[in-house]
């Protein structure tokens, strides 16, 4: 799987500290998630600035 | 009628009429958590004496004329707040020999100034870092519907005291869904606010843009006392809004002809297992029943809100339970450790285009509320999975999904935006778990979503259901 891959090689890269009986089951798990994360950057968002909520949430209070 | 068997708001009737005292109030929540809580779990310190006094004190001011919105009403605090005189675990090992707390979380505090009696505070998933409510290292809480099944969390202590009968309210904190989840899980109506309607002062964080903390108790009508109670703005957190408090309490007659209700269906539908969508529906239909229209809606972006909510928690944990963990680091347990290890694997791109995606799935849920007056959801697609599950095949389809993403799915995309959002029961399955439906509204419009809820809840009686185990029956 592509995306256990990815993980596992991102996990070694950032020096992850994991036991060596868990990367596995780790990368079982949360593999699909690399893949997902990665697609995040792929999105075109268009002009969307990052989401601030303590300032937009105030100004459209009441809208 | 036992004071186990009353809402918070029966219970807070009865004092003001003097047919019970704080005193008699507290003494038998005390009794009920000594005799249950072995088997419940719900309690991570129960603080007795302090409890006492402050009934003795609430009934001074019953009878003075000069009690206060929750005086002499038993209220658990998930122990993630800080709590005075306490030693605040974060349901975790690491924290576990701290010094007792010098001062209330301000949350907290608000709750004793308006009389309630602070009780102890209840267990949690280890440092709020997971919607299980699962906890190898200091105990998992019981869903006391089925012991088999997570309660649900991460303020799983909080559903277990409040499904019990040990309390009539507690408070919980809200990252990804942890006051709605275990409120679908265990019965119960969950509040989390908007983002900036009640302070985070004194709450340790998981990650602070979707951090949100939020009362649970058995119906809509007992979440505006304790709403009006805890809202409003705190110098001690920057993030909390300098806006009025409305009267909670006096909105609730508003409700349902006329609401207008937008339902996304496609993404509600589209993973989903079979008695919540039956559930769901038959919601939607009393809803209807009781005068409102109901129109489907669609949001695209809810598509990607996983991954955002991914990126944001373990990226924004990994570096602000750092700071809290400090030395404390190594003795986290193991679930925890692997979601602090995995925040190092976010990159700062990804990180961006997820804040940049909750910009736009803001914009669409508020350009679906501006022809709309609230949203409604399941609050779970997924039953209460079995403790120890990690995956599900969830539906005909038999979609395979992560736990985790599974539970947080209908929940976490109104973390992203901070909109807010309810959680209350709206049905059981033929094996008596409850099923919980979501409605979520725009920014600081709590009264209204309170008054829809108390609106169904007059119309139906699934919150008033209680489970076999916990507190005996009056």
């Amino acid at each position: 799987m592509p995306g256990h891959e990815e993980l596992r090689r991102r996990l070694a890269a950032a020096g992850a500290d994991l036991p060596d009986e868990l990367v596995d089951l780790v990368v079982q798990a949360a593999g699909a998630l690399a893949t997902a994360l990665e697609d995040l950057v792929g999105l075109d968002l268009g002009d969307a600035e990052p989401f601030v909520p303590s300032r937009r949430l105030v100004d459209d209070a009441g809208t | 009628m036992s004071s186990d068997e009353r809402s918070l708001t029966e219970l807070r009737a009865a004092l003001r009429r003097g047919e019970t005292t704080a005193v008699e109030v507290t003494e038998a929540c005390l009794a009920r958590i000594q005799e249950h809580d072995r088997e419940l779990h719900a309690f991570a310190t129960v603080a007795g004496d302090e409890a006492r006094a402050a009934a003795r004190a609430a009934d001074r001011a019953l009878s003075s004329g000069a009690a206060g919105a929750l005086a002499g009403v038993p209220v658990a605090v998930k122990d993630l707040f800080l709590v005075r005189g306490v030693v605040r675990t974060n349901g975790s090992p690491a924290f576990a020999d701290d010094a007792p707390a010098i001062a209330d979380a301000t949350a907290v505090a608000r709750l004793r100034a308006a009389g309630a009696v602070i009780v102890g505070t209840t267990h949690l998933h280890e440092l709020a870092f997971g919607p299980t409510g699962v906890n190898p290292a200091l105990g998992t809480p019981l869903n006391p519907w089925d012991a088999d099944l997570v309660p649900g969390g991460s303020s799983s202590g909080s559903g277990t005291a409040v499904a019990a009968r040990l309390v009539p309210a507690a408070l919980g904190t809200d990252t990804g869904g942890s006051v709605r989840i275990p409120s679908s899980f265990c019965g119960l109506t969950g509040l989390k606010p908007t983002y900036g309607r009640v302070s985070r002062a004194g709450i340790t964080p998981l990650a602070w843009s979707l951090d949100h903390a939020g009362p649970m108790a058995r119906s809509a009508a007992d979440l505006a006392v304790l709403l009006g109670v805890i809202a409003g703005h705190d110098p001690a957190d920057p993030t909390s809004a300098r806006l009025p408090v409305p009267d909670y309490e006096a909105a609730l007659g508003t409700g349902l002809r006329g609401l207008r209700l937008g339902v996304p269906r496609d993404f509600c539908m589209r993973v989903i297992e079979p008695p919540v969508a039956v559930a769901f529906e038959r919601a939607l239909a009393d809803l209807r029943a009781a005068g409102a229209t109901v129109n489907d809606i669609t949001l695209p972006t809810l598509a990607q809100a996983g991954p955002a909510l991914g990126a944001t928690i373990l990226a924004e944990a990994a570096v602000g339970l750092r700071a809290a963990l400090g030395e404390r680091r190594a003795r986290v347990g193991i679930e925890a450790h692997v979601y602090l290890e995995l925040g190092k694997i976010v990159t700062g791109p990804q990180y961006l285009a997820a804040q940049r995606l909750r910009t736009r799935l803001y914009v669409e849920m508020a350009a679906a509320l501006a022809r709309v007056d609230l949203l409604a959801t399941p609050a779970s697609v997924v039953l209460p999975p079995s403790i120890g599950a990690l995956q599900l095949r969830i539906g005909e389809g038999e979609a395979e999904m992560g736990v985790i993403e599974a539970i947080a799915r209908m929940t976490g995309p109104f973390n992203l935006t901070g909109l807010p959002a309810l959680a209350l029961p709206c049905g059981f399955t033929s094996r008596g778990i409850p099923i919980g439906l979501q409605l979520a509204s725009r920014p600081f419009t709590e009264a209204a979503l309170l008054a829809a809820g108390h609106a169904y809840q007059q119309a139906t009686d699934f919150h008033t259901r209680r489970p076999s185990r916990g507190a005996e029956r009056g």
